[in-house]
């Protein structure tokens, strides 16, 4: 497990390496997680994923994404507890139609201390 | 056996219809199998094709279940005050001491989904925000 830049060619995406499991961990799915600040609420899985883990069985309230667009989509959101480098925490599981990658978001990033923090001084000459 | 429904298409292209009609009677067909097979084939190349069907699936089981939280939430809200109320199947299942209780029944008596939520309950929208497109 770990927490690495991917891809050069990519701009070195931001990932995580974790355990999703589900709320009675009967169910655990391996996970590649991008790290995206854009991202308000904790982990965004593929519906795919979601299914494996049974989540569909421990859903909560009502939920909405709003894109950056403005535009609105329902969620699905059910609990569930995420394990990086062993260490387990209870985090809310969101899905909704047509996701492709898994997302980390800054729920997750505030609890475990991974703030995005700029340096002091911009390398870019001006 | 999937359900059945009757369907109404305006303003269908009549001759299109009139050779749809005549190769079902050649191939011994109906109307609506002829559609229907059409239908699949244009489906079949939409890449989530599956995922839409199972999304829709789920969907329409927790508007179910949503709806049955609504109906009956006063009422558990004044007998139980506290606990984690498990609806799934078009009913109340239980109220729980604890949310794994619930989550424990859940894996025993549902199938397609189940809502656990906490009481008291406070009917909102959570509005998550999730930047760009994904």
């Amino acid at each position: 497990m770990g927490a690495y830049l991917e891809d050069g060619g990519l701009n070195y995406a931001p990932v995580v390496e974790a355990v999703l499991h589900n709320p009675l961990r009967t169910r655990l799915v391996r996970l590649k997680l991008l790290i995206d600040t854009g991202f308000q609420g904790s982990v965004l899985i593929p519906l795919s994923e979601y299914l494996k883990l049974g989540l569909n069985l421990f859903e909560e309230g009502e939920a909405v994404a709003v894109a950056a667009a403005g535009a609105e989509v329902r969620l699905r959101v059910a609990r569930g507890i995420l394990e990086i480098e062993g260490v387990g925490m209870e985090c809310r599981v969101y899905t909704t139609l047509g996701v492709r990658r898994a997302l980390l978001g800054r729920e997750v990033l505030k609890r475990l201390g991974m703030l995005y923090k700029p340096p002091d001084t911009l390398r870019i000459p001006l | 056996m999937p359900k059945r429904k009757r369907v109404t298409i305006k303003n269908f292209d009549e001759d299109l219809y009139r050779l749809i009609k005549v190769y079902a009677s050649l191939e011994g067909k109906t109307v609506a199998a002829v559609i229907e097979e059409a239908v699949r084939s244009w489906l079949s190349g939409k890449s989530n094709y599956g995922e839409v069907l199972e999304w829709a699936r789920l969907e329409e089981e927790y508007r179910r279940n949503y709806n049955v939280l609504e109906r009956e939430l006063e009422a558990l809200q004044s007998r139980y005050g506290e606990g984690y109320v498990l609806i799934c199947n078009g009913r109340v299942i239980g109220v729980f001491s604890s949310y794994l209780e619930a989550a424990r029944k859940s894996l025993e008596a549902c199938s397609t989904q189940a809502l656990i939520v906490k009481l008291p309950y406070e009917k909102r929208v959570e509005k998550v925000e999730l930047g760009l497109p994904w």
